[in-house]
């Protein structure tokens, strides 16, 4: 959990907290939420924000506009045709690693819980079926009966 | 010599070894139960891992020289 969680906030910081959000729009299809939304609760709000209100705060894992972001102020970034891309000119390749960090822990998530629905790879097979119950054999069964039998 | 000095100075390589660490122990983790295994499954996982990286860049190197 240290791992794919520390893995999962440090992508998520360094791609500036914009890199985890839930877009399925023309023009802003985000299938790298397939994979990070697999970390559970820390990347679900996501999901949540998708509404129209954006119940968790207005920036808070939100979807990039659509439209021509306003540049105002000194950090003047030149005109960009979406919100999307101002981050991504803001942030340069660190939303790109973002991205991947996050998209990586959640599938590091979800080989763990193949792992805890199913154990540890190859246990039974190395073990060679040692877990299974020992069952009698028919013979010892066959003889076990007949001396009751015979003992009655 | 100078694109291997560079390669060094680069900070993005260094955002490698979290995910390497990262992913070899998990994936060691999925293999065993006790932490000795783990650690040193993980740690065979963490060379593979820098192996096929390494035989990636060596080949795009190549690739870029010849080109």
């Amino acid at each position: 959990m240290v791992c794919i969680l520390g893995i999962f906030f440090f992508g998520w910081n360094l791609g500036g907290k914009r890199v985890v959000y839930a877009s399925w729009r023309d023009g802003d299809r985000r299938w790298h939420y397939f994979c990070q939304v697999w970390v559970g609760l820390p990347a679900w709000p996501a999901m949540i924000q998708t509404l129209g209100n954006r119940p968790l705060g207005k920036e808070f894992m939100r979807q990039p506009s659509l439209t021509r972001p306003v540049n105002s102020g000194k950090n003047q970034q030149g005109d960009q045709p979406t919100e999307l891309a101002l981050w991504q000119l803001l942030h340069h390749s660190d939303y790109e690693l973002g991205t991947v960090f996050t998209m990586i822990a959640g599938l590091l998530n979800l080989l763990v819980i193949f792992d805890a629905a199913a154990g540890p790879v190859g246990s039974t097979r190395r073990e060679n079926n040692k877990l299974q119950p020992q069952l009698p054999d028919a013979s010892s069964r066959g003889h076990r009966a007949k001396n009751t039998a015979l003992g009655a | 010599m100078t694109d291997f000095v560079l390669i060094a100075t680069t900070a993005r390589i260094w955002y490698a070894i979290p995910l390497v660490v990262s992913v070899s122990l998990v994936y060691a983790a999925t293999h065993h139960e006790k932490i000795g295994p783990i650690l040193w499954r993980a740690m065979r996982t963490a060379l593979w891992i820098i192996g096929f990286m390494l035989i990636t860049f060596v080949l795009l190197y190549l690739l870029q020289n010849a080109i």
